[in-house]
């Protein structure tokens, strides 16, 4: 079994006086295995940028340990900042300076050894040769993307901590970014702890998911684990006639549903009845011409958290 | 304590000045056009206060670059990042905050000392004022003192922005000019003064 390689334990920060001021993160507990992608999900204001700060030690927990590499992170801060690193698309790397003069900078931040080498490794690996003397911010967005992966990996970590990478990204290049987070997850064996708002991507990248609402955990489980937590699933009926009778079934079945036209029925059902619907309408004479089954998404387990729906995900 | 990491924050500060003209300008330009525009000022007092208090004038402006440019290069060196939001990238590398502070306060003081040198060459080949004839023993107290100040101004000022937010960062470059006017007191000080007050003002400025 992979051994812990962070783990975070009943993590508190308030913000202003203790009676009526405000909690932003509230007695939060996980842990993260070798190897894993762990997602940070949750609405605007959740807590995560709060839970990142305090991962990174840029913000002091009110309560709660961080514990890296089985050692207590405030106690140990710079061994453990020496081992993890971070990237987001909302902090950049020095406009001014060209992209060699940035990595020489943070590669004697991180002691590398031989950093000239280091740089030219990655440089190498992120297809970055011809940029080396451009200055960050005459760079384009995936350009500045993978300049700011390149930094997050010069001092060969165990950890990153990913806020939103791919934001403000064009679909292709967020594209190109999971395939090299993929990639740079199989060739190192990184960790990494995955923030975005953006539900398919996280389905693609992550093994396990946290949702965060109100500073509080609301759901913890794999993507797929999250959307079976969600009991119903939308059937989508294209067909030829016989409305009428379709209608009259589908109420003496209880059903919810709703026509779209003449020819088209939407039915909120659970997954286990689908077959006998489909049955039963053949049943009634009725010619079924198409069959779409839209399955619950982690974009719909987003939707019920941030609409304060979260206790539907809470396990039994 | 790691070199290594201060010899990065040397680096960077260098790679910014180097490709910002308005470091260049405010730390190497303006700093020496204020020198020449008070030495002409002084050829002016000399002819109507006489030349010592001219020459104070001058001595003034040349060790009010000390303040001014390593206050400069602490305050504004660290805004440099917060305005290109790198920050959190050099605070969450193991940089501790004495190496942090350390390298900027060498900065400042290589920077200070390099526009020094140029303004008292300037001085001494248009005003023929030398202003090693204060003596190399108090020139030197005068410049630590000065810049031990400008370093405590400049991470009181850090703090303020920090707390505050970038709508106070005017107060980098603006608010140490509230000590320019005491600044013409500063040669009338003689080595025998220079020293006692060069050790209290060190003491206060690390009790700081």
């Amino acid at each position: 079994m992979s051994m812990s390689v962070l783990s975070v334990s009943r993590l508190t920060k308030r913000f202003g006086p203790p009676t009526g001021g405000f909690t932003a993160v509230n007695e939060i507990s996980f842990e993260m295995k070798e190897g894993e992608v762990l997602g940070l999900l949750g609405p605007n204001g959740a807590g995560k940028t709060t839970t990142i700060q305090m991962l990174l030690g840029i913000t002091t927990p009110t309560e709660g340990t961080i514990t890296y590499f089985g050692r207590d992170f405030f106690r140990n801060k710079p061994d453990c900042l020496q081992r993890i690193n971070y990237t987001s698309a909302f902090n950049t790397l020095q406009g001014r300076t060209t992209v060699w003069e940035n990595l020489l900078v943070f590669s004697n931040l991180y002691q590398i050894s031989d950093p000239e080498k280091k740089i030219m490794e990655l440089i190498e690996y992120f297809e970055m040769s011809d940029l080396l003397h451009k200055r960050y911010w005459d760079l384009s967005a995936g350009q500045r993307t993978r300049t700011n992966f390149m930094k997050a990996l010069l001092n060969d970590p165990q950890i990153i901590l990913m806020d939103e990478p791919t934001a403000s990204l064009d679909p292709d290049i967020a594209d190109k970014t999971l395939t090299l987070i993929e990639q740079l997850r199989k060739d190192r064996k990184l960790s990494i702890l995955f923030t975005s708002h953006n539900m398919p991507e996280v389905t693609r990248i992550c093994d396990r998911v946290i949702f965060l609402d109100h500073g509080k955990i609301v759901a913890h489980d794999t993507p797929l684990g999250l959307t079976k937590r969600f009991q119903s699933a939308e059937l989508k009926l294209t067909f030829d006639e016989k409305k009428d009778a379709i209608e009259e079934y589908l109420k003496k079945e209880k059903q919810a549903f709703r026509f779209d036209g003449g020819h088209v029925v939407y039915i909120t059902t659970q997954e286990t009845d689908i077959p006998k619907l489909i049955f039963d309408l053949k049943g009634l004479g009725m010619w079924i011409t198409d069959i779409e089954v839209k399955k619950p998404t982690l974009e719909d387990v987003f939707l019920k958290i941030a609409r304060g729906k979260s206790h539907v995900f809470q396990k039994n | 304590m790691s070199f290594k990491r201060i010899k990065a924050i040397l680096m960077h500060e260098f790679f910014i000045t180097k490709h910002s003209y308005e470091v260049i300008n405010d730390i190497g330009i303006y700093p020496l056009w204020s020198i020449i525009v008070f030495g002409y000022l002084t050829i002016y007092l000399a002819g109507v206060t006489g030349s010592v208090i001219a020459h104070y004038v001058l001595v003034g402006m040349i060790l009010w670059q000390i303040i001014n440019i390593t206050q400069y290069s602490i305050a504004v060196g660290v805004l440099w990042d917060v305005w290109s939001r790198n920050l959190t990238n050099i605070f969450i590398s193991p940089i501790s905050y004495t190496e942090y502070l350390l390298s900027y306060t060498i900065s400042g003081a290589i920077k200070a000392f390099i526009v020094i040198v140029l303004g008292s060459f300037l001085s001494l080949l248009i005003f023929k004022f030398n202003i090693l004839s204060l003596g190399i023993v108090n020139l030197t107290l005068y410049f630590l003192n000065l810049a031990f100040f400008a370093f405590s101004f400049g991470i009181i000022i850090l703090g303020l922005v920090f707390r505050f937010g970038t709508k106070i960062q005017a107060f980098a470059w603006g608010l140490i000019t509230f000590f320019q006017p005491f600044g013409g007191n500063l040669p009338r000080l003689h080595f025998a003064k220079a020293a006692p007050y060069a050790c209290i003002s060190f003491s206060s400025n690390l009790c700081i």
